[in-house]
Order: structure tokens, then sequence, then C-alpha cells
């Protein structure tokens, strides 16, 4: 499968962005071009969690603005910037959906559910597409976000380890278990 | 309950159309608008907050003149003590009842204010006061007194005679604290000042089975008492109560309660 190609970074990237960070936290005016490199990835995370387009652009102005509020305590640890951002932005859609009293919402496109009956290696079960969805659907939210994040936004499992983090191995090692647990739900 | 809404395959969003949505001056007026002042935060107020107890706190205990002597008994009124040198060694004015103000000292002076709860006005002869007779601040305020603020800055000494605020009872001339048992037996009874002489006293002591209470008609102390407090109470206080003297027109008065340390 492939995956997303933005996060990963050179390291020539990853030190101009510690020069942006530690210029930021001097002046909050140079947190610009961050702001600018990340809004709509961060966007997009938050949308495809949201069903209000309004609402996601609200909170993904509140994770920057949260980010910005709290620049001073970031440190530079050689991973993107945005697995911090990501960090603050699942508490910040959460914070959202307890607010609002909504629902989180699973946005799903036919492409993905292929992805993943493509992972349970058997062609038999590829036709059920709508029981898939249905099985997706009632999964548990911790499974539910690692298969948002492999197989819809198609996060490379270092990406995963980091926004959630938890090591690499330890992010593949789960997805895997969440995807068994699909099958077994989707077996039934 | 369904815990999440599901949607298939909506419309993805142009990457222009979310582009078009940044705003980074918003983002950073918010951030400024949401920026807690230093002076605002619990990380100032704690810190500053106990740096400011801790001076006040030892802005006081460093600064003598502030300790606090009495309920009533200001700043100002403390500092005109000295002045008029007042202190005690030998004598101090105690009293079960409450309260008197001032012991003559040597020199007579005039004391400009000095007034005591049940006052009774009446001039001394300072006499038969010993030198030592004087107060101090603390034992003014172990006995509540009450002393009207000093209206002219420092007191000046010249006059001849000093007013004393009550008729003093003595015995060689101390009326409380240490006085050697020898003072006592060889003065022998109890003086007293503004012509008044004493008629009955109640005196506390200890005669060897514990501490008794006699009631002595006249002013002489009884030789018997005299014994018991050279064999008993060497070290332990003897308290003369209910002390009544009347005068040369007959006039009846309670006087002060005497505490008395008898020593060697």
């Amino acid at each position: 499968m492939a995956v997303n190609p933005i996060y990963h970074q050179t390291k020539s990237t990853l030190l101009q962005e510690r020069d942006w960070i530690s210029e930021a936290k001097k002046d909050p005016e140079r947190f610009g071009p961050l702001y600018t490199k990340y809004h709509e990835q961060i966007f997009r995370y938050v949308y495809q969690r949201m069903d209000d387009q309004e609402q996601a652009f609200d909170v993904t102005s509140q994770v920057f603005i949260k980010a910005l509020s709290n620049l001073h305590k970031y440190e530079f640890r050689g991973v993107p910037f945005s697995s911090w951002l990501y960090r603050i932005a699942k508490s910040e859609l959460y914070q959202s959906f307890r607010d609002r009293k909504a629902k989180r919402t699973v946005n799903m496109d036919t492409v993905h559910l292929i992805n993943i009956t493509d992972e349970f290696d058997d062609d038999d079960l590829v036709e059920d597409k709508d029981k898939l969805f249905r099985c997706l659907a009632e999964l548990r939210e911790p499974d539910l976000q690692l298969m948002e994040l492999r197989y819809f936004e198609k996060r490379s499992y270092r990406e995963i380890g980091e926004i959630l983090d938890v090591t690499e191995n330890n992010a593949k090692v789960k997805t895997f278990r969440a995807l068994e647990r699909l099958k077994k739900q989707f077996l039934k | 309950m369904k815990k999440t809404n599901t949607t298939l395959d909506r419309e993805p969003m142009n990457s222009e159309a979310i582009r078009q949505r940044q705003n980074f001056n918003y983002i950073l007026k918010e951030t400024a608008a949401a920026k807690i002042p230093i002076w605002k935060s619990i990380w100032f107020y704690g810190p500053v907050g106990i740096a400011m107890v801790t001076m006040v706190v030892s802005a006081v205990r460093m600064n003598p003149k502030n300790e606090t002597y009495d309920n009533n008994t200001t700043l100002s009124q403390i500092q005109a003590i000295p002045a008029t040198q007042v202190s005690t060694d030998h004598a101090t004015i105690e009293s079960f009842e409450s309260t008197i103000a001032e012991v003559p000292t040597a020199e007579s002076e005039e004391i400009p204010t000095v007034v005591v709860e049940k006052q009774i006005e009446s001039t001394v002869s300072t006499d038969k006061v010993d030198d030592n007779t004087k107060l101090k601040p603390e034992v003014l305020a172990e006995e509540n007194i009450e002393i009207e603020p000093v209206k002219s800055a420092p007191v000046v000494i010249p006059v001849v005679e000093k007013k004393i605020a009550r008729t003093m009872p003595n015995i060689a001339g101390v009326f409380s604290g240490r006085i050697s048992v020898l003072q006592i037996c060889s003065a022998g009874m109890i003086h007293c000042n503004n012509g008044y002489q004493v008629i009955s006293y109640d005196i506390q002591y200890d005669n060897g089975a514990g501490s008794t209470v006699d009631r002595v008609s006249g002013s002489r102390i009884p030789s018997y008492i005299c014994a018991n407090l050279k064999r008993y109470n060497v070290g332990s206080p003897v308290f003369i109560t209910k002390i009544i003297a009347m005068n040369e027109k007959g006039e009846r008065k309670q006087l002060l309660s005497m505490s008395l340390e008898p020593t060697f």
C-alpha cells in the first residue's frame, strides 16, 4: 500500500523546521511558515473526523492557537512538527465533540474499503462492502483510529507511532490486531 | 446506540479552497488575547505572595517598636513610656482586679497623661518609693493598662512632684516583685501614700503545710507570718490582697493588691 509522502521529511527540512520553531518561540509572527506548511494537513485530519466543514476550520484554527500559545513547551526530538500538531488536533477534536455533544464521524471512500479488504487475503470477502462498512463503524475508537490513520489516510507506521506517541513497531502490532478484530467481526 | 456517524464517499475538498481559508493574523490575534498576563497567573501569586508575607513578618519581627503590648496601647503610647523613665526591676504594678498605671520615679516629675481603668486621681509624694520603682512596657501590657495618647511629643521632666493615679501600698518601698525577707520583716508593715493607713489585709503565703490565707488587722506583718516567710516562702510568691486603707478623714478605700517574691 502506498503511503502519504507529505509527512516524510529530509534531515535538512527537519533542521529548517527546528529553526522556524526556535524563531517562533522568540517572535510569534515567525510561526507563519509552519502555519502555512501544516494548515492543510491538520484541516484534513480534523475534517476526516467531522461532518461540518466550518466546524472543522474552527477546530483547525484552535489547534494552531493552542500550538502557538504552548510553543515554549515544545522540544524538538528529530520528528516532524506535525506529530505534535496532530496530538493537539486529536485533543481539540474530542473537546469539540464534548462541547457540542456531537458524535464522531467516520468518512470512508469505497477505495478505502478496498484497501482494507486487500489486507484480508480472502477474495470471497471482498464482495460484501456494506457489511464491511457497518463493521468499521462498530469498531472500538482506538481500533477505528488506527484503521483511519493507516488505510484511509495512508500513513506510515512510523508516522502513526509519532501521532499516537507509541513506537513504530507498536503501531504496526496495534494496527494488525485492529485489522484482525475487524476481520473477525466481518466473518461473524 | 451507535457511537459514530458514518459517511461514504464524501466529496473531497480542494486544496485551493483550504488554502484560501488560512488566516494567520487571526491565529496571532487570538493567541495574544488568550495569553494570561504574568501578574494574573498562579505562578506569579504563589512566590510573590509568599515573599510579601515573609517581608511583612520579618519587618514586624525586626522592628521592636511594632510590638503589640496591648489591645489598647498604640505604638506612640508605648514610645512615650520610656520618656517618663518607667521601668521595673523591683516594683511593678500588678493587680488582680485589673489595672494601675504608674509608679513614681526617684525624681519628681510631671507625667503628662497616664490614665487607668478605675482611675483614682491622687498625688503621691515620691520619697517613699524606691528609685527602682519604674514600669516596664511589658508590665503595662500584662496589666491591660489603657493609656491615653501623649499629645506633646517628648516628655519634659522639670517638675518636682509627680502625679500618681492611685494610692499605692508598699513594703519598704516595694510594691511588687522581688524583695528580701529581711526587708519585709524589718519594715514590718505595709506602708501607704496619700495619707492613708492600712487597716486590714489578706496575705497568702506558704506556712509549711501548704498555701494559706490569713486575714490581718492593721498594717503590721505579724511575727509568725514573718517566720513562715523566712522558712517557707523564699522564692515562692506571696500575695497581699484586699488591702483596706483609711485616711485621716475616715475615708476607706481598697488598694491594689501586692505580689511579692521574697528572696534572701
